[in-house]
C-alpha cells in the first residue's frame, strides 16, 4: 500500500490520533552516507589488535605469566602502515601452525589493505569494566541511560522514515524511539521471508498464477486489513489500541523487502563469502554484512550495528581471542568488498570497537580480564588514511592527551568515548542535528578527524 | 505431533463460549484479604504534626508532592527510620537546614514511611473500578499458554467452570508445577540478571572460565576425565551441560524455592549453591544432604566415544563448597544469588568503584531503589568539590553514598572477578576502609568481631537483611510483574504528576503490595506472587472506563511474544512449531535475545518482524492443515467438527463449519466469538471466498498457468509426522496420508488458518 492510500484510509476509519510518532512516513531519500559500527562484543583486547605493547613485562609483580607482560608477543616492526602498528600473532594460540599462518594473513591484509582510509583511535578511557555501562558508553558517548546509539542517532538525524532505518544485530542499540529498529542477520531467512506466499519455482502455498492476476493470498490479506481496523475500532485498552495501530502502520507500508532480496541476490552471487578470505570463517559476520550492504544499496537503511562476540575471554586468552579478531577483521573486508561491489563504499563510515578492554597482564587461566582502556578503528573514505590518534601508557593505562594532535600533553585532557561520539558526529555531519539539543555531548573536543 | 485436545476439552469449551464473566475478588491465598499495613512501622503523632507543619506545603498533605516538592510515596530515602531520619537531618527543610533534627527528623521519618509508604498503601482497593475484567477462562488459557507453554486441559477448565476463582486459582497451582512452568520462571529472572550471558550458546567454556583455576583447579574436569584424543565428541557433550549448570547456578536458585515450597528469600539467604552431577565436579562440592543422589535417566544425556552419561542435567541439589580455595580455608560463605561468581562477574568491580556498581544494582534489583534517584550533585566531570573525601564530607555526595556504600563494603570480600579473598593488611585484597562507610544497611552496621562476627561473612549478613526488608518484596514484585506484563510497574509520580496519574501509582502500589504481602504471609511462596499477579486487574483487563479511570496506559497486560513463548504457541495450538526458529539467528530477528550482546526483547514489530509472521502463518497453516485432518475428530487440534468433504451446501454443513469457526477463534487467539457475530461471519465469508473461487479454479484448470490442481502443494500434504521443533518426524502411513483436496476445502481452511495465525491476538499474548 502506498503511503497516501495508507493515510487516506487512516483518516477514514479515524484512526490517525492512533498513529504513534514513529509510524512510517513518506519514504526519505536515502542518505548520502551510511555508518557502520562493528561491535566487538564482550570487551576486546585493543593491545591484541592496535595497541599492541609486546613482552613489557610492565605486571611482574601481578602475574607470572609471560614474566607479567601484557602481551604474549613482542612487537613485529614490519607490522606496521603509517603510524598504525599492530598487533603480531602469538606462537600459543595453537599448536596448528597453519592456524596462526591464517590468523597472521586476517590482520596483515587487514591493516594493509584498509590502511590508507583507517584510523586508530588509542587510549579512550571507558571508566568502566561492566559490559553493559561500557557498551553504553562506547556506542552513545553517555555513560547513563537514555542516549541512542551512535547509529541510532545517525539514522534518526538523516533519515529517520526509511522502511529500515535503522539494522541492528546486536551490542548498545537504544533508540529512544527516535528510529524504528529491525534486527537483520540472516541474509537467507531474509531471501525466505521477503515474500509469504512463496513456495518453490514461484509457486504460491496460497495459489497464485506466475503473471499474479489470479492471487488467493490477496485475499487472506484484505481480510486481514478489514479485521484489524475492526479490532481499532473496538478496543478500548489504550495499550493494545497503540500496539493494534502500530502493527497496522507496519503493516500498511510496503518494507519493500523485494527490493532488499535483489540486492542481496546481487551480492550473494557476486561477492562470494568463501573468497573473502577464508571458508567458513566469520560466517555469522559475513551474513550480516550482505544484508546491511543490501539494505543501504536498496535504499532502505541508514545506518547498522554489526556484531561479533566472543571476546570476554576470561579464560585461555591467546586461543579465544586472535581466531576472533582475526575473524572479526575478515568479516570486515568482507563487508567493504559487499559496499564496494554495491558502489557505496565511498559513502560508508565503518566504526570497530567494543565494551571495554582486558587486563595488560595474563590471570591464572591464562585469561584476561576487564580493563577499562579502549581502542576504536575508523575506517573513513574521507579520511586520511595510517593514521593513530591518542595514546595509552605502557603498562596500557589512560594519558592525558592534546587536544589537536593526540600525543601525550599534560595540559590536555583524558579522551573518552563521549569524544570520540562527538568527533564521529562531526565526521559523519550530524553533530549539529536538532537531535544534538536533546542528547548533546558538550566537550572539549578532540581533533581526531582533521 | 501428538494428540492433546479431546472430545471432553472440547465440548468443556464449547460450555464456555456462553461466557461468563467475573470480577477480581483480591484474594490470591496467605493475607491477601486484610493487610494491617504494618510493613513500615506505626502512627507517630508527633511526626504528623511535625510533617504537617514543616513538610505539607511543599510535599502535599498526602505526600503526593506539589509543584515545588517531590512525591513521597516510595521515594528513593524512603528506606528505613534511619536513612530518611539522616536525609531530614542534613537537609530539611530547604533553606532551614537544622531545623528538624534528632526526634524531630526520626519521628517526621516515622510517619513519613508509616502514612505514605506503608497503612495507604496496604489497606488500598485491590480493584479498579472502571475496569472489566476478562473471563475467567481466558485468564485460564491466557496463564496456561504463557507459565507452561500449552493450552488448559478440560480438568482445569471444568475445573474453573464449577469454582470460579478458586478453580482458577486450584488450575494454576497445577499449571505451576510443570516444568515448563520452573523453566519460565527462570527466563524472568533471568531478564533481569542476564546471567544467561554465560551459556555455552554465548561463549566457549563462558561460565567455567570465570571461576578461578586456582580455587576450582578441577574445573575443566571433563578434560582430564575425557582426556583422549578419540574422546572428543564426549569431552564437548559433558562440556556444555558442565558449563551451563555453572552458568545457570543462580538461575536454578530460584526454581529449587518455587519447586520444594521454600521461601523465595533464598535468593538472597542460602547458605549453598545449586549444582548438578556434572557441575559438582566443578566446585567439588559436598551435597547438602549427603545422603542424596542424583537422578539417572533412562537414555543416557551424553553417548559418544563409548561412553554413557545418564545423569540428568535439569536435576539441580543443594550444596557447599567447604574445601579449602586458594586464598581461604574453609571454602565460601554462601549467600544466596549474591555470592554467586556469575552474578559478581555479570556486575563486576574495580579498585576504584569499590563495589559500587554491585551495590547500585542490589539496591535496584533487590531493594527497589534507584540509587542514581536520591537527590544530590553528581558533578559531570567526576571531579566534584574539594573535600578531601568527598563521598564521606561533601553533602552533595553523602546524600548517595550514605545509602550505597555500606553495601559496596559489604561486597569487599569478592574481587572483581568474585574470587572470595577476604581483606587485611597482608592480603592480596586490599580494602582501605578509612574513606568509605563501614558496610551495611539501612543505617545498621554489620557487627564484625567477636565469636559471632560477620567479618568474613558480610554477604551473609547483608543477604539476611535484604530479605527482612520490605523493599525486597516489592522489588520482587516488580520482577514478576515485568515478567509476566511485560511493563514496569509506575514510577513514582513527579512533582508534576496528574492527580489521575498519582491515582493510578497508587492504586497499582497497593495492589502490587498486597500481593507481596501475600506471598510474603505464604512463606515467601513465589507462586502465590505470580497468582496475584496474574488474578489482578493489571493482567485481566479487557475493557475499561476511561471517564472514570483516567489515566490508564498500563493496565491490560498485552505483550508481543518472543519467538520461544510463539514456538510453545504453536506446539500447544497446532501441534508442532515452525522449525525456523530452531536457528537463534532467526529468533533473534525475530525480536529475542541471547542474553549477551542482545539484552533486550524487541516489543515493537518493524518491517522485518511482520515479515517474519506472515512467512510463518503460511507456512504453519500449509503444514497443519491437512495433518489435522489425520487425527480422529476427538484428537484434533483444529478441526474437530469438519471433515475435508465438509462443503456449505447445507444448513448443517454450514452450521458444522461455523462452530468450527468459532473453535479455532477460541483455540488460536482465546476469543470468543458467537455464531452471527461479525468476527465470526468474516471467517466464513474468507472461507467461502477462496472455497469458491478455488473450485472455479478447478474447474477452468487449463486457463492458468501454473495449473491448479486437486494434489495439494508437496509441502502442505498430510504425509509425515512433525516434532516439536517443527521438523519432520518420519513418514505417516500410506492409509492415513492426506495429499489431494478435491474440492479445495483443505486449501480453504489453510487459509483461514493463515489468516487467524497472522492475528494480533495470536502474536500478542
Amino acid at each position: 500500500m502506498k503511503r497516501r492510500n495508507f493515510l487516506q484510509l487512516m483518516a477514514a476509519t479515524g484512526l490517525t490520533a492512533q498513529m504513534p510518532l514513529w509510524t512510517p512516513k513518506a519514504w526519505a531519500a536515502a542518505p548520502d552516507k551510511f555508518l557502520v559500527v562493528v561491535n566487538a562484543s564482550g570487551g576486546w583486547d585493543p593491545t591484541s589488535i592496535c595497541d599492541p605493547k609486546g613482552l613489557n613485562q610492565a605486571y611482574a609483580d601481578k602475574s607470572s605469566r609471560y614474566e607479567g607482560s601484557t602481551n604474549s608477543v613482542d612487537l613485529d616492526p614490519n607490522k606496521t602502515y603509517g603510524n598504525i602498528q599492530w598487533s603480531a600473532i602469538p606462537d600459543g594460540v595453537s599448536s596448528d601452525e597453519t592456524v596462526i599462518t591464517r590468523i597472521n594473513d586476517q590482520f596483515d591484509n587487514f591493516f594493509t589493505t584498509y590502511g590508507s582510509k583507517m584510523t586508530v583511535i588509542n587510549g579512550i578511557d571507558t571508566g568502566t569494566n561492566n559490559h553493559d555501562t561500557g557498551n553504553r558508553y562506547v556506542w552513545s558517548g553517555y555513560e547513563e541511560t537514555g542516549y541512542p546509539s551512535l547509529a541510532a542517532y545517525y539514522a534518526a538525524a538523516v533519515s529517520p522514515n526509511l522502511p529500515l532505518a535503522y539494522i541492528s544485530n546486536g551490542g548498545y542499540d537504544y533508540t529512544d524511539s527516535l528510529v524504528a529498529r529491525a534486527r537483520a542477520s540472516s541474509a537467507s531467512f531474509i531471501n525466505e521471508i521477503a515474500d509469504p506466499n512463496h513456495y518453490s519455482s514461484d509457486r504460491g502455498y496460497n495459489y497464485r498464477t506466475y503473471s499474479r492476476d489470479i492471487d488467493l493470498y490477496e485475499n487472506i490479506r484484505a481480510a486481514q486489513a478489514a479485521r484489524i481496523q475492526r479490532q481499532m475500532s473496538s478496543e478500548s485498552l489504550p495499550q493494545r489500541s497503540q500496539q493494534l495501530s502500530r502493527l497496522f502502520g507496519v503493516r500498511s507500508v510496503d518494507s519493500n523487502l523485494s527490493e532488499l532480496t535483489v540486492q542481496l541476490d546481487a551480492i550473494q552471487a557476486n561477492v562470494l563469502r568463501d573468497d573473502h578470505w577464508n571458508e567458513n570463517r566469520a560466517e555469522s559476520l559475513k551474513s550480516q554484512a550482505e544484508v546491511v550492504s543490501a539494505a543501504f544499496a536498496a535504499g532502505l537503511c541508514a545506518s547498522a550495528n554489526l556484531n561479533w562476540g566472543g571476546f570476554d575471554t576470561h579464560g585461555n586468552h591467546d586461543a579465544n581471542a586472535y581466531p576472533r579478531l582475526g575473524d572479526l577483521l575478515e568479516g570486515v573486508h568482507f563487508l567493504m568488498t559487499a559496499l564496494e561491489f554495491a558502489g557505496i563504499a565511498d559513502r560508508t563510515t565503518v566504526v570497530i570497537g567494543s565494551d571495554f578492554g582486558r587486563t595488560p597482564y595474563y590471570n591464572s587461566g591464562n585469561g584476561k580480564d576487564h580493563w577499562p582502556i579502549t581502542s576504536m578503528i575508523v575506517l573513513d573514505p574521507q579520511s586520511t588514511g595510517g593514521k593513530v590518534f591518542g595514546a595509552s601508557s605502557a603498562d596500557f593505562r589512560a594519558l592525558s592527551l592534546n587536544y589537536s594532535t593526540g600525543l601525550e600533553d599534560s595540559s590536555g585532557g583524558t579522551l573518552t568515548p563521549a569524544h570520540v561520539n562527538l568527533a564521529i558526529r562531526k565526521l559523519m555531519g550530524v553533530d549539529t542535528s536538532s537531535l544534538s539539543a536533546s542528547y548533546p555531548l558538550n566537550l572539549t573536543s578532540f581533533n581526531i578527524f582533521s | 505431533m501428538r494428540p492433546r485436545f479431546g472430545l471432553l476439552a472440547i465440548l468443556s469449551l464449547l460450555a464456555f463460549l456462553s461466557g461468563c464473566q467475573s470480577e477480581y475478588s483480591g484474594t490470591v491465598g496467605g493475607a491477601s484479604d486484610g493487610g494491617d499495613g504494618t510493613l513500615y512501622g506505626s502512627y507517630n503523632p508527633e511526626g504528623q504534626s511535625a510533617y504537617n507543619q514543616q513538610c505539607a506545603s511543599c510535599h502535599g498533605v498526602d505526600g503526593n508532592g506539589t509543584s515545588v516538592g517531590s512525591s513521597l510515596v516510595g521515594c528513593a530515602t524512603c528506606t528505613s527510620v534511619s536513612v530518611l531520619a539522616d536525609e531530614i537531618a542534613r537537609t530539611m527543610p530547604i533553606g532551614d537546614t537544622g531545623r528538624c533534627t534528632g526526634d524531630c527528623a526520626t519521628d517526621t521519618a516515622e510517619y513519613i514511611l508509616y502514612a505514605f509508604n506503608g497503612q495507604i498503601l496496604a489497606s488500598a482497593t485491590t480493584s479498579l473500578e472502571g475496569v472489566t475484567s476478562d473471563p475467567l477462562q481466558n485468564t485460564l488459557r491466557k496463564a496456561s499458554l504463557q507459565l507452561a507453554g500449552r493450552l488448559p486441559s478440560s480438568a482445569e477448565i471444568a475445573m474453573v467452570a464449577d469454582n470460579g476463582e478458586t478453580g482458577l486459582s486450584l488450575a494454576l497451582n497445577q499449571i505451576m508445577n510443570e516444568d515448563a512452568f520452573y523453566e519460565n520462571l527462570m527466563d524472568i529472572f533471568n531478564i533481569q540478571l542476564l546471567t544467561d550471558k554465560y551459556l555455552s550458546s554465548n561463549l566457549y567454556e563462558g561460565g567455567i572460565n570465570l571461576l578461578d583455576s586456582g580455587d576450582y583447579p578441577n574445573r575443566k574436569w571433563y578434560n582430564d576425565v575425557y582426556s583422549a584424543d578419540d574422546q572428543n565428541s564426549i569431552r564437548g557433550c559433558v562440556r556444555t551441560i558442565t558449563n551451563d549448570a555453572v552458568a545457570r547456578e543462580p538461575l536454578e536458585l530460584v526454581r529449587y524455592a518455587a519447586m520444594n515450597q521454600l521461601p523465595h528469600t533464598l535468593f538472597m539467604t542460602a547458605d549453598f549453591i545449586m549444582v548438578n552431577w556434572y557441575s559438582q565436579q566443578v566446585y567439588e562440592a559436598e551435597l547438602v544432604d549427603p545422603s542424596a543422589e542424583f537422578r539417572h535417566l533412562e537414555e543416557p544425556v551424553c553417548d559418544a566415544d563409548g561412553v554413557q552419561l545418564y545423569y540428568d542435567p535439569t536435576d539441580f541439589r543443594p550444596a557447599r563448597i567447604n574445601k579449602d580455595l586458594e586464598y581461604e580455608m574453609g571454602g565460601i560463605p554462601h549467600a544466596g544469588v549474591l555470592t554467586s561468581a556469575m552474578f559478581l562477574n555479570r556486575y563486576p568491580t574495580t579498585t576504584t568503584n569499590r563495589n559500587r556498581h554491585r551495590s547500585r544494582i542490589v539496591f535496584d534489583y533487590f531493594l527497589d531503589t534507584d540509587i542514581l534517584a536520591i537527590e544530590g550533585d553528581r558533578p559531570g566531570d567526576g571531579i566534584g568539590s574539594e573535600a578531601a573525601n568527598p563521598t564521606l564530607l561533601d553533602p552533595a555526595c553523602y546524600a548517595c553514598h550514605q545509602v550505597m556504600d555500606p553495601v559496596s563494603s559489604a561486597f569487599q570480600h569478592w574481587t572483581d572477578r568474585g574470587q572470595y579473598i577476604v581483606t587485611g593488611s597482608t592480603s592480596s585484597n586490599r580494602w582501605d576502609s578509612s574513606d568509605i562507610e563501614p558496610a551495611g544497611l539501612r543505617g545498621e552496621t554489620i557487627p564484625l568481631s567477636g565469636g559471632d562476627g560477620y567479618f568474613r561473612r558480610m554477604l551473609q549478613w547483608l543477604g539476611n537483611a535484604i530479605s527482612e526488608d520490605p523493599r525486597f518484596v516489592r522489588a520482587t514484585m516488580r520482577t514478576l510483574y515485568k515478567g509476566l506484563t511485560g511493563q514496569e510497574p509506575l514510577r513514582t509520580p513527579g512533582q508534576s504528576a496528574s492527580d489521575a496519574d498519582t491515582l493510578a501509582y497508587n492504586s497499582q502500589r497497593a495492589i502490587i503490595n498486597s500481593i507481596g504481602a501475600a506471598m510474603v504471609a505464604d512463606n515467601w511462596n513465589i507462586k502465590t506472587g505470580i497468582k496475584g499477579i496474574i488474578m489482578s486487574p493489571y493482567y485481566r483487563a479487557s475493557s475499561l472506563d476511561s471517564g472514570r479511570l483516567v489515566s490508564n496506559d498500563h493496565i491490560g497486560a498485552s505483550r508481543f511474544i518472543s519467538p520461544e513463548q510463539m514456538q510453545a504457541k504453536l506446539n500447544a495450538t497446532i501441534g508442532f512449531g515452525w522449525d525456523n526458529f530452531r536457528d537463534e539467528r532467526n529468533r533473534i530477528m525475530y525480536g529475542g535475545m541471547d542474553s549477551d550482546s542482545i539484552t533486550e526483547r524487541i516489543t515493537e514489530p518493524s518491517g522485518l518482524i511482520v515479515a517474519i509472521q506472515s512467512r510463518m502463518a503460511t507456512e504453519m497453516a500449509c503444514r497443519g492443515t491437512a495433518l489435522d485432518f489425520v487425527s480422529s475428530p476427538a484428537e484434533r487440534h483444529l478441526f474437530p467438527y469438519v471433515e475435508p468433504t465438509t462443503l456449505p451446501s447445507d444448513d448443517n454443513a454450514i452450521s458444522l463449519i461455523k462452530h468450527n469457526i468459532q473453535h479455532l477463534h477460541w483455540v488460536l487467539l482465546g476469543e470468543q466469538v458467537a455464531i452471527g457475530s461479525t468476527e465470526l461471519e468474516a471467517t466464513y465469508d474468507l472461507f467461502t471466498s477462496v472455497l469458491e473461487q478455488g473450485q472455479t479454479l478447478l474447474a477452468n484448470a487449463d486457463q492458468y498457468d501454473p495449473r491448479p490442481s486437486t494434489a495439494l502443494e508437496w509441502e502442505c500434504r498430510a504425509r509425515w509426522y512433525r516434532q516439536e521443533d517443527g521438523r519432520t518426524n518420519g513418514d505417516l502411513p500410506a492409509e492415513l496420508r492426506i495429499e489431494n483436496d478435491s474440492d479445495f476445502v483443505i486449501r480453504s481452511w489453510t487459509a483461514v488458518i493463515t489468516y487467524l495465525l497472522s492475528d494480533y491476538r495470536f502474536i500478542y499474548e
